[in-house]
């Protein structure tokens, strides 16, 4: 059967308790998808003693069911030259391939001539401040308390605490749970240890029943400006609770804001300067009997040049990139990797020098791959995965928790079934950034 | 005796020397065609008039500026090479040596000249990554002024208004009104537009890049007049043509012009943000940089980058030119726009002050794409050695589009105020030098410059000598308009 085209890529679904198939006439069918080929998609349901098979040009997507997607933590990500997207972890690199592993599948060795690009320290890295431990942590007034790790609020109130030589660029990550309507702020970037109004100059991200925004105070002539939201409300989250993280680099004065692992926004501060302070306070405004718990509060050091880096012009793709986590960037060709006392090192012959550089890994953001001189199939199929992942198939089947199917330029290989967030058919002309 | 009288006396006409155009001399009370024969070191011009026996000389501290040859060298060369000294000043030439200490410079404005390297902000041996393609405005010549509205036929000479714009000491100064200046700038599709904007009360200025200036369309046989849409003012000025728009505390990129069918059209071009924060009074350095194949247009202000817009061309409009424009839409407002620059791109992603570290130089290639940072050690014999992070590099200056030293390494700028007469001395296509004014001759100026101390000019490839009476050379208003 010839499969027509439709295009959607899902995201910030509501949870669900299965699998959903959502067909092209409105339909929506809950389940569990055991495979997918270009006659059909077979979905075992309750409501039928056999699987349902549905037309794929019927299907207009697939989500997997939400609650059993694993979060993952990886450390790189890989783009094909087809556009799909890998987390992974970087093992190693040799003149030809790339050798990746990821919790999702098993280790994988992908040609270095199906590679666009590797980026590196995806995840946030040196861990300057995890708690909360004790209840002399966090400096707090009535309406917070301490137990058991987690700052929990019943009222109006503030606690504040200060990190040592934040640096320009950090991660703010917690988890926040909520009873009724939230109406919580955490300021960042603060100089003074108190939540509210008046002429300071720091960030603060707001959630509340409106979902989450973040906001710049500052002592100038306009006290407040909105940074930009996130369409996320309190009600879509189904257990009342979400992983945060915010981003922030004050060089270049731009935030941005992960609600459970998935980008929600990017924001820059239109002010010339940002706000130097290390202050953190966290502020209920709760009038009612509203709770918040704060809980696995974790800064981190994060360089926001990586993302920059992955954004930017190839080039003539006659060689291959580095560009180095200061934003220095060589052209020439990477040789591999190697070991050195202090870990891995990336080997990369530049046209200025006899002897290859030695590239720390951890100084490594962003590795541009020359361009093929092929071009890669697209099938019709795009798969998300985890951590903003993404596979093109054409076909594949499930058994038990594994999907197995056979990628273009990958291969044959199985994912794990919790790592998969949704499927959708391709666009006949799909947009370049699919 | 004033000026005036003299105009008055000796019938004054532009005088012309051969086929060279006049200098031209301004002074506080009017502006007189010559040749300039130079300055004494009392302070007293020279200037040789065909109808004067004699030279007529005027005071230094009553002349506002001197083009020469109407703006155009005498020689010009070709080269955009050139040293940026933390004083603002440019010296064009060829870099023949540095080491730790000082920059050997071999200058066709100033002859072998050597500069401390700690005086030096930055040396661009091959800068843009391409050619340049415009510097000035040295001359009126080849720019419009476009009024909003066409002159009413009826009109009376007394009665047609002034221009909003005028050309003075290559400044453009906006003087109210809702005149549109334009120029063919042959803009290429991958290109930088930089230049200076001074403005006196909350910026609101409309940029246009690659404009073709098309005319409005005839109107459709079969529609009536009335069934037209009148095009916005930015497309009847400006025809098809990106329009960056500049307030104090946002910018907007739009799509202006008609269909292939003759409609007009205004579209707006997403960006990650609209929001930038600009002085309400002053002013600062604005460069676009526009890539018409990948569909970005990104603004940098002083050096920083602020915001990135993203085209979607659709297949209806009519496609873009090569011109450049500017329309103000606060009319009670004075501006002033100089040091303007076009020239191709070499698509460098990002200004070296994105990634400026104030201990390390910044060496930017000309590839585009390759930036180095580290230690640059020294230049010799066409190589730049730069101890990096990774390695020591060896670097063919001719790869080098611009490199960048360190802030740590500079000397702290002071306020440079000379005692008496101060002198700009402009080149094209690229440079400047100022410094207290010492005495000139028709070919050459001395002058003691705050970085460098005395400093001969070659007048041959200079197109303007600026005066300010106070001696202290600032971005300040001429107070005579």
């Amino acid at each position: 059967m010839k499969l027509t085209f439709t295009f959607l890529l899902l995201a910030g679904l509501p949870a669900l308790l299965a699998d959903q198939v959502r067909t092209t006439d409105g339909g929506l069918i809950s389940g569990r998808v055991t495979s997918l080929d270009s006659h059909a998609l077979s979905l075992e349901t309750e409501l039928a003693a056999e699987a349902v098979q549905v037309k794929p040009d019927q299907v207009q997507s697939v989500t997997f069911d939400e609650d059993s997607v694993q979060r993952g933590d990886h450390d790189a990500r890989v783009i094909l030259i087809n556009g799909d997207r890998l987390p992974c972890d970087l093992k190693r690199i040799d003149d030809k391939h790339v050798h990746v592993a990821t919790r999702y599948s098993e280790d994988l060795k992908i040609a270095r001539k199906s590679i666009s690009s590797l980026q590196l320290g995806i995840r946030p890295r040196q861990t300057l401040y995890q708690g909360p431990s004790d209840s002399e942590d966090w400096t707090v007034d009535d309406a917070w308390s301490f137990e058991n790790g987690v700052l929990t609020s019943i009222s109006k109130g503030s606690a504040f605490r200060e990190v040592e030589d934040l640096p320009s660029s950090f991660s703010l990550q917690f988890q926040i749970e909520w009873t009724q309507i939230p109406n919580l702020e955490f300021y960042f970037c603060s100089s003074e240890a108190r939540a509210g109004g008046g002429k300071l100059d720091r960030y603060y991200l707001q959630f509340n029943s409106a979902g989450f925004g973040i906001q710049r105070q500052s002592s100038g002539d306009t006290t407040y400006q909105s940074l930009g939201e996130a369409n996320l409300l309190p009600d879509s989250f189904t257990d009342s609770k979400a992983l945060v993280e915010i981003r922030v680099d004050r060089k270049i004065r731009r935030i941005e804001l992960l609600i459970d692992g998935e980008v929600a926004g990017r924001y820059n501060d239109p002010l010339p300067e940002a706000p130097g302070g290390s202050l953190f306070v966290l502020s209920s405004n709760s009038q009612a009997s509203g709770v918040h718990r704060v809980s696995n509060i974790v800064v981190r050091a994060w360089s926001a040049n990586r993302d920059r880096h992955d954004s930017e012009d190839r080039g003539d793709g006659e060689g291959d990139s580095l560009i180095d986590n200061t934003g220095q960037r060589f052209t020439g060709r990477l040789i591999g990797t190697g070991k050195s006392d202090k870990g891995m090192i990336f080997l990369f012959k530049n046209p200025h020098q006899e002897d290859p550089l030695q590239v720390p890994e951890d100084r490594v953001s962003t590795l541009f791959f020359a361009k093929p001189d092929s071009k890669s199939e697209r099938p019709p199929m795009i798969i998300g995965l985890q951590e903003q992942g993404m596979l093109s198939v054409g076909a594949c089947t499930f058994a038990g928790d594994e999907m197995k199917l056979t990628h273009p330029l990958l291969g044959e290989f199985s994912l794990k079934r919790n790592a998969l967030t949704s499927m959708a058919r391709r666009l006949e002309n799909p947009p370049t950034d699919p | 005796m004033s000026l005036s009288r003299f105009i008055l006396a000796l019938s004054l006409t532009s005088s012309v020397i051969a086929a060279t155009p006049p200098d031209l001399l301004r002074l506080a009370d009017g502006e007189l065609a010559g040749r300039f024969s130079g300055i004494s070191a009392a302070g007293i011009i020279r200037w040789e008039r065909e109808d004067s026996p004699a030279p007529l000389e005027f005071k230094v501290d009553k002349a506002r500026h001197i083009a020469l040859r109407g703006g155009v060298p005498a020689t010009p060369h070709a080269s955009t090479s050139h040293v940026e000294l933390l004083d603002g000043d440019r010296i064009a030439g060829t870099i023949t040596a540095m080491d730790k200490g000082e920059l050997t410079l071999d200058s066709p404005q100033t002859g072998p000249i050597v500069i401390p390297r700690d005086r030096i902000k930055r040396i661009a041996p091959n800068p843009f990554g391409g050619r340049l393609i415009y510097a000035g405005p040295f001359s009126k010549e080849g720019w419009e002024i476009v009024a909003a509205e066409p002159p009413q036929s009826d009109a009376s000479e007394t009665e047609k208004k002034e221009d909003s714009w005028e050309h003075i000491a290559g400044h453009w100064y906006y003087k109210g009104g809702s005149d549109a200046l334009r120029y063919p700038a042959a803009m290429p599709e991958q290109s930088i537009f930089r230049f200076r904007m001074d403005w006196r009360a909350r910026p609101a200025v409309n940029i246009a890049l690659h404009a073709d200036f098309a005319g409005v369309p005839e109107a459709k046989e079969n529609e009536g007049e009335d069934e037209v849409r009148r095009p916005d003012l930015p497309a009847r000025m400006f025809g098809n043509a990106l329009i960056v728009s500049i307030r104090a505390n946002y910018a907007t990129l739009q799509h202006c012009g008609y269909t292939q069918e003759g409609e007009p059209f205004v579209r707006h071009l997403r960006s990650s943000s609209s929001s930038v924060r600009i002085d309400e009074s002053g002013g600062a350095d604005f460069e676009l940089r526009s890539n018409l194949k990948e569909g970005t247009v990104a603004l940098f202000v002083d050096g920083s980058f602020w915001l990135q817009w993203n085209i979607e061309f659709t297949e209806d409009a009519r496609p873009l030119g090569s011109g450049l424009g500017f329309l103000i839409t606060n009319e009670a407002e004075s501006y002033r726009i100089t040091d303007l620059l076009v020239a191709e791109w070499n698509g460098m992603p990002d200004a070296a002050r994105s990634f400026e570290s104030p201990d390390r130089d910044i060496v930017l290639l000309t590839n585009g794409t390759d930036r180095l940072s580290g230690k640059v050690t020294s230049i010799s014999e066409g190589r730049v050695k730069l101890h990096g992070d990774y390695a020591d590099l060896d670097i063919p200056l001719e790869d080098v589009a611009d490199l960048h030293f360190a802030e740590s390494e500079k000397v702290k700028e002071e306020e440079s105020q000379a005692d008496g007469a101060a002198v700009r001395v402009h080149f094209l296509p690229i440079g400047r030098i100022h410094g207290k004014l010492i005495e000139a001759s028709s070919e050459r100026l001395v002058l003691e410059s705050p970085s460098i101390g005395r400093i001969e000019t070659l007048l041959d490839s200079a197109s303007l000598l600026e005066f300010n009476r106070h001696g202290l050379f600032l971005q300040g208003w001429d107070d005579d308009l």
